[in-house]
């Protein structure tokens, strides 16, 4: 069998990358997309394999992140699919990535115009967590009916605890129009998808819907005029047991039998230079 | 009975579906609790549900007063135009309140949501309003935070009172809002009822099959017979002398 460059066939691609152009043209809208097979199983990451098969060219170079790391079983593997399949090059560093597809961390380094970040999106309507029918939730994105979500917020606010928010996958709203799903990132990521500097393209390949956000779209996590959003992110003295930082969003690593826990840096990129400055010092 | 301005809803030759409403015509002023009584399957939820804006008609106009001289048709909206409006405007309140409240979430979300609905994004004026609803209500403040589930029927439809009016709509319309209580809870929610009228002023559109409640809230009643309105009248007058055969079965019934 002879593979296709980037292994989908180029009508395929040419259809994703219309969609991706329309999704573009009207930040946070879902727009449904064909999302063909991929070699891998949904909630693997098919929607972000899909948008960065069609984008990838020869001249780019690729970094793939799962959880913020570089050396994950996902990471790895999609890193080595797009090697096999286009014979691009690859990179951890954000900075030399021209081409950067991401699960459940937005990278931590600073991105920069030229660049595109392809997010993995397990559940891209955040108002199918209200309505079973995605055509009410349709209706629901064109009128900007989004009052459900707010007394969500407001079951959280008074304790009710029956249907809190989770610490991760916060709704935000994109130019004050769409409500969007960030994707499974961290709440106090959702800050770096605002204005940022690169395209950012989210792909859910099982839902068949895709949306972007233009360079510097203004992207707020929602929140009640008299209570701002809380990124909810303890700072409890824990710090990383390789880098030492504070800062940065730290992974559970293990707990220990007298108790205490140890943290270790989610991204693996920022982890390693924070050790490289220590030890050129 | 308040002096009559310009309605603010008008029911103009509604039929649906060939023979359950026929040609019903009606106006309801502002201020004004008129009664739709008649018995099963006369149409009374039918008509209360066209008129809410929740079933188009096959036939027919629901004219909404606007202003003091215009008025919208309803049903020629767009969707996207009619929800807003008709959350806005309007307050419903079911038969059973499994139907328009959230079992998921909290007795005070439940009435905080029809303020989201409408626009509102402050946590304390929301919150607030939930308090203020469920005193007027007689409900417990305590019982805020639990779900409607494990509330008593009378304190559900309660509920379902209490985010029904806390966006102060123009209309509230009621669908047999006692079914299924029993004798003290049905007085209990009727005083409630008619105490919130007096104090809001707001029109109630009430549909009930049993004149007595119609004589204990009412300002006008109308008689509803196999989808025809054929009797309308001030309550104590229909009880009195009813006109329409069907009225008179209705009076009997009362005894």
């Amino acid at each position: 069998m002879t593979e296709t460059f980037a292994y989908l066939d180029e009508d395929s691609k040419r259809s994703v990358r219309r969609t991706i152009l329309k999704a573009l043209a009207v930040p946070g809208y879902q727009v449904p997309f064909i999302a063909p097979e991929m070699p891998i199983a949904y909630g693997w990451g098919v929607g972000g394999m899909v948008v960065t098969a069609s984008l990838i060219g020869e001249d780019d170079r690729l970094k793939v992140t799962d959880h913020g790391s570089d050396e994950t079983v996902n990471a790895v593997n999609i890193r080595a699919f797009f090697t096999r399949t286009a014979f691009v090059a690859t990179t951890t560093l954000t900075r030399e990535a021209t081409l950067i597809q991401v699960r459940q961390r937005v990278p931590e380094a600073m991105l920069a115009e030229g660049q595109v970040v392809v997010y993995q999106v397990p559940r891209p309507d955040p108002l199918r967590a209200f309505v079973s029918s995605a055509g009410e939730a349709a209706r629901m994105h064109a009128a900007a009916d989004y009052g459900r979500v707010y007394t969500r917020l407001f079951e959280e606010r008074t304790g009710s605890g029956s249907i809190a928010q989770p610490g991760y996958d916060y709704p935000a709203m994109v130019v004050g129009r769409y409500l969007m799903s960030p994707s499974p990132i961290p709440k106090r990521d959702n800050a770096r998808l605002d204005n940022s500097p690169a395209i950012q393209i989210f792909g859910a390949a099982r839902e068949r819907r895709l949306y972007a956000l233009p360079p510097y779209t203004r992207v707020e996590s929602i929140a009640f005029e008299d209570v701002p959003f809380d990124p909810g992110y303890p700072s409890d003295g824990r710090r990383c047991v390789i880098c030492g930082c504070t800062t940065s969003h730290l992974d559970h690593l293990l707990l220990k039998d007298d108790g205490t826990s140890e943290w270790v840096c989610s991204d693996t990129e920022c982890c390693a230079e924070r050790m490289e400055e220590a030890a050129s010092a | 009975m308040p002096d009559l301005p310009q309605p603010l809803l008008t029911l103009d030759g509604i039929s649906f579906g060939g023979r359950i409403v026929r040609g019903a015509s009606l106006s309801l002023y502002p201020g004004e609790v008129l009664c739709l009584v008649g018995k099963s399957g006369a149409g009374k939820s039918t008509l209360l549900r066209t008129a809410a804006g929740c079933l188009p008609p096959t036939k027919g106009r629901v004219l909404l007063s606007v202003d003091d001289r215009a008025s919208l048709s309803l049903y020629d909206l767009p969707e996207q135009a009619l929800v807003p409006l008709r959350r806005r405007r309007f307050g419903f309140v079911a038969q059973d309140a499994r139907e328009t409240l959230d079992l998921a979430a909290s007795a005070a979300a439940n009435i905080a949501q029809t303020l989201f609905d409408n626009g509102e994004r402050h946590f304390g004026r929301a919150l607030e309003a939930a308090r203020h609803w469920f005193a007027a209500l007689d409900l417990d403040e305590a019982r805020m935070r639990d779900l409607p589930g494990v509330f008593s029927g009378g304190m559900q439809q309660r509920l379902q009172i209490a985010r029904a009016l806390v966006h102060e709509p123009d209309i509230l319309f009621l669908d047999e809002p006692t079914t299924g209580l029993d004798t003290s809870a049905q007085a209990r929610l009727l005083r409630l009822l008619s105490e919130l009228q007096r104090r809001t002023g707001v029109a109630m559109l009430l549909v009930t099959h049993d004149l007595r409640i119609a004589r204990l809230l009412a300002h006008r009643v109308i008689v509803l017979h196999e989808g025809r309105i054929v009797e309308e009248a001030p309550p104590d007058r229909l009880v009195t002398d009813p006109c329409h055969p069907a009225s008179r079965d209705l009076v009997a019934s009362m005894i």
